[in-house]
């Protein structure tokens, strides 16, 4: 009962006590009037038996049987039902019948049992007797003493018997009848309620089910659904309360719509925008680039791409901060914006890189273009915290024809051009051309690292060592070390295996790398190689082993939360001295990163290792940074180095960062040093250590242990 | 021999002795209808005659006790044979005045009293045979043949009326019913023969049991029955000719009052002075007879009897 609906209720309501009350009814009925009836049928018979009786009397005193044949046959023809009618004598004996003689032995079974009325299947057998009757014809006859006595003992003598038997098929007809009649009153009355329920139902349940269909189609999304108030009491509520509900409902329906139309128009917008700048970002230029090449191919448009890059944009932002990086982006691109032709599209690539689209544009238009754009750039000053930035911008031009398979392929040589643009000295612009030497270069530094994947094969890459060299014959000690014996210092150095196993430098696939963010990889794989090398150096003998290795770190690497747990690992598992392990890191990347290298290096120095400042002096060198890394070694960078026997600023600058070093306890070494007189000058400084050319080639750590092995034979 | 002579010498002496009475009393053996009729109709005789000085006395017959009466000075007036039963054993100085009673039982106690005829005496049921005949012939005039079913109780006023009935030209055939169950079959036979059948009481033949079989037969065989009495022609007999308790009350008063002091005997047994005739219509209308009125048959009758008293 619970899963039907509102209008089989009404409908079961309606019926279901219409129906019991209705076999009630019928069954009162049928018992009382089928009593009344069989009564009726005893009462009938008995009258007929009575009555035939006295007026068989006469003849069964005469003996005249024709005159009961007669009676009893008048009987029989005038009574319905009426099977026998048989009038016996005192003796028994049939004196008239008419229809089915009645046996014998039945007549003798009530004539002894004095039985009134004896049933049987098919009818009823009543039975009356036969008296004499008295007539009264004397006058004075109460005075006769033998009429009185007569009167007296008065027993009506039975002269006779007289049986009739009624048929009660009739009455079982008339019963089925009855009872067909009565159940078709009754059923036309249950239909006739279940009609009026049905009816009723239809009109409880037509405004409820509009409701249902109102709120169904509210469901589905149509909410201008009104109901016509035609009902009253609470249906009427609910069809007011629908349709305010409804109103309510598209009122809100519209504000919702309007605010989602807002925020898709926004995504939208954010989805084609870069949210610093405002320009098209990289998926709706892509777009646009798709649609320029595709006109290319099919109408032999012309359209150029200019992939531009700041200049010193890494500078700005590792030195004054992200919002610094961010505010100069903007306004740089305000600056270009101005510039552009309306159908000109400019968009924010990524990080500092922009792309603009020049539509139906020529190779010689586009120059001009890229000309006044790095005019402009040039000539901006960007100041922030009383700092002044100079920038410029790298552009590689690509001119879009059918030449280009793909948007990615256009995007990939204004990529290499704009690279090669930035090698070529910065704030050039370069035309893609497939065959240019320095886009081969650039071409080959990306392909170089298409290998390289998050699991580093062995044979991808090849570990070099090249000898760090004590300049003076006394170094001072480390604070709180012991005078150790001469130590033998290394820089472990990288270099890829190509695939047709010829050795790339670093310097051709670290941009690549880091521009991938494959080089916290590269790094792992390096300090886990060296520590291998380390580890067999150790095996082979591990009392005279007293090189110490300088790793590389790269800036990346030093963002990486998970770095320093990876290095305690390599620790542990290859039981490798921390004292023989220096890390090297750039000194921009430590300043970019400098919360992160401070808790790298008091993390790792805890257990002994050691650190170098690597290129100082070539980024925005500040001294006061030194108070801020306690390291061991401060590597020059080379550009200071490799014409310090010419130049005497290069020599000055040299002697004072070996100066300031020193007077902090911190060991200097100078880099590329690649000919005597470098070294007369730097020894004349005092530097503490030298490494380059001149004092050693690199050579493979294979060689290293090879060498050591062969010094140390077991 | 003796004996007799002595008996009839001591009735005569006691008869004369007793004759005079001063009053009369009235013995019912019960208060039925008929017999309170004859009390009310006997007292509306004796006050409706100037020179009464009878005085009036009614009793019930007591069940068990003997019969208490005012002997030698009352006429005692028994209704019923019960009731005269027990007057006979009353002195027989005391009169007797029988009423409702057959002839037979009459005959009976009287014989059994050891009275004598002076005072004892009685109204008959039977109509005179004139006035019985006439009655036959002015109902049904046509009628030449009349049977009558009889038993011993009858059988002497059958005779008598077959007698005088012959004189006037009107044959009665009597039929003796010594078995109660040749009813039936004497009475056909006894109908087939006749045009009419005539009741005679008697209480052998013609009784409660047996009306309905006689009137039924007769109406069977479509032939009339003339009766004695109100009741047996109500009953479905075509006439009757008959004497109520009315009639016999005004008879017996005239008969109380002229024996008061006569010096003679009450009179003999006589039939019923006064009479009524009765014609059941619907009966007559079944049987397709048409009957005078009743009260031309009765006055026919009246002067009948007028006629032959002169």
């Amino acid at each position: 009962m619970n899963n039907i609906g509102i209008k089989a209720r009404v409908i079961f309501l309606g019926t279901v006590p219409a129906l019991l009350f209705a076999i009630i009814l019928i069954g009162y009925i049928i018992s009382n009037i089928f009593g009344i009836l069989n009564q009726s049928l005893v009462d009938r018979g008995k009258i007929i038996a009575t009555q035939l009786a006295p007026a068989a009397e006469y003849g069964v005193i005469s003996g005249n049987r024709q005159m009961l044949q007669k009676l009893v046959q008048q009987a029989l023809d005038h009574e319905q039902d009426l099977k026998t009618v048989m009038v016996v004598d005192n003796q028994g004996l049939v004196l008239a019948y008419s229809g089915q003689a009645i046996p014998e032995t039945l007549i003798s079974k009530i004539m002894q049992e004095n039985l009134p009325e004896y049933k049987q299947a098919r009818g009823i057998i009543f039975s009356a007797p036969i008296h004499r009757s008295l007539v009264e014809i004397d006058d004075f006859s109460s005075q006769e003493e033998n009429t009185q006595q007569l009167k007296k003992d008065f027993s009506p003598e039975k002269i006779g018997q007289i049986y009739v038997e009624l048929s009660n098929q009739g009455l079982q007809s008339y019963k089925l009848v009855f009872v067909v009649k009565i159940a078709s009153i009754a059923l036309l009355g249950l239909l006739l309620s279940g009609w009026l329920a049905w009816r009723i139902g239809r009109n409880i349940t037509q405004p409820i089910q509009e409701i249902a269909r109102a709120v169904n189609k509210v469901r589905e999304g149509v909410l201008s659904q009104t109901l016509v108030e035609n009902s009253s009491g609470e249906l009427k509520t609910l069809q007011k309360g629908f349709n305010s509900m409804s109103a309510s409902l598209k009122h809100a329906y519209d504000v919702m719509q309007d605010k989602i139309n807002d925020a898709t128009s926004m995504l939208r917008h954010q989805a084609q925008h870069d949210d610093l700048t405002g320009l098209i970002n990289r998926r709706e230029f892509e777009v646009r680039l798709e649609r320029c090449l595709k006109t290319a191919k099919e109408n032999n448009a012309k359209h150029v791409f200019c992939f531009l890059d700041l200049d010193q944009f890494k500078l700005v932002n590792d030195t004054s901060g992200h919002i610094a990086g961010d505010e100069l982006l903007k306004q740089v691109s305000v600056l270009l914006a101005i510039r552009m032709r309306e159908r000109d599209t400019l968009a924010r690539l990524g990080g500092d890189e922009f792309g603009l689209l020049l539509e139906n544009c020529t190779q010689k238009e586009a120059d001009q273009i890229c000309s006044a754009i790095q005019r402009i750039i040039r000539d901006f000053r960007y100041s922030h915290d009383d700092k002044i930035f100079n920038i410029g911008v790298s552009i590689g031009m690509v001119v879009i024809d059918d030449h280009f398979d793909s948007v990615s392929e256009v995007v990939h040589a204004a990529d290499m051009a704009c690279m090669a643009a930035k090698k070529a000295g910065r704030n050039q612009t370069v035309l893609f051309n497939a065959g240019d030497v320095e886009v081969v270069e650039q071409k080959n530094a990306v392909e170089a690292i298409a290998d390289i994947t998050d699991e580093i094969d062995d044979d991808q890459f090849m570990l070099y060592c090249q000898a760090i060299v004590p300049l003076t014959p006394n170094l001072p000690h480390l604070p709180n070390m012991p005078a150790i014996p001469q130590q033998h210092h290394y820089e472990i150095l990288l270099r890829k295996v190509d695939l047709d196993g010829k050795i790339i430098l670093p310097t051709t696939f670290i941009p690549s790398a880091e521009r991938y963010h494959l080089m916290p990889n590269i790094d792992r794989w390096v300090i886990k190689n060296a520590f291998i090398a380390y580890r067999k150096l150790l095996d082979i003998d591990y009392e005279h082993c007293n090189y110490i290795f300088s790793i590389n770190l790269s800036g990346t690497s030093l963002g990486d939360q998970s770095l320093l747990p990876f290095i305690r690992e390599q620790f542990a598992k290859y039981a490798i001295p921390p004292a023989s392990i220096c890390f090297e890191i750039t000194e921009t990347a430590a300043i970019v990163n400098l919360k992160n290298t401070i808790l790298l290096f008091n993390s790792l120095r805890e257990i002994g290792c050691k650190f170098a400042l690597d290129d100082f002096g070539s980024g925005m060198s500040s001294f006061m940074y030194l108070k801020n890394f306690d390291v061991d070694y401060l590597k020059i960078d080379g550009a200071f180095v490799k014409e310090i026997h010419q130049n005497r600023i290069d020599h000055a600058m040299v002697r004072s960062i070996h100066n300031v070093a020193e007077s902090m306890n911190i060991k200097t070494v100078a880099e590329f040093v690649e000919s005597d007189a470098i070294l007369k000058q730097l020894e004349i400084i005092g530097v503490h250590y030298g490494q380059g050319l001149h004092l050693g080639l690199p050579i493979t750590v294979k060689e290293l242990i090879q060498q050591y092995a062969e010094l140390h034979p077991r | 021999m003796w004996f007799a002579c002595c008996f009839f010498a001591v009735m005569c002496l006691f008869s004369e002795v007793a004759l005079a009475y001063t009053g009369v009393t009235i013995v019912m053996s019960s208060k039925t209808e008929a017999n309170l009729a004859f009390v009310e109709q006997f007292k509306t005789e004796l006050a409706g005659n100037e020179n009464n000085t009878l005085n009036l006395k009614v009793i019930e017959l007591p069940a068990r006790k003997r019969l208490v009466v005012a002997e030698n000075s009352e006429l005692v007036i028994a209704l019923g044979a019960k009731a005269l039963e027990a007057a006979s054993k009353l002195s027989h100085t005391t009169p007797v005045l029988a009423v409702h009673t057959p002839s037979l039982a009459y005959e009976q106690i009287l014989e059994k009293s050891l009275r004598d005829a002076s005072n004892m005496s009685m109204i008959m049921q039977n109509q005179p045979y004139a006035r019985q005949i006439n009655f036959i012939q002015l109902v049904l005039p046509a009628a030449k043949n009349i049977g009558s079913l009889v038993n011993g109780n009858s059988q002497t006023y059958a005779e008598q009326l077959k007698t005088q009935a012959d004189k006037k030209g009107l044959n009665v055939q009597l039929t003796h019913l010594n078995d109660p169950s040749m009813l039936i079959p004497e009475l056909k036979t006894l109908l087939e023969a006749n045009d009419a059948l005539l009741a005679i009481p008697d209480t052998a033949v013609y009784k409660p049991d047996t009306a309905q079989s006689i009137l039924m037969t007769s109406y069977q065989f479509k032939k009339p029955v003339l009766c004695y009495s109100l009741s047996y022609a109500k009953a479905g007999a075509l006439a009757a000719l008959y004497s109520s308790s009315r009639h016999l009350a005004k008879q017996a008063a005239e008969i109380a009052q002229q024996s008061q002091n006569a010096e003679s005997a009450l009179p003999l047994p006589q039939a019923p002075k006064y009479f009524s005739v009765y014609v059941n219509r619907q009966v007559a209308r079944l049987l397709n007879i048409e009957v005078n009125k009743d009260v031309a048959i009765f006055q026919e009758l009246l002067a009948a009897d007028n006629l032959q008293n002169e």
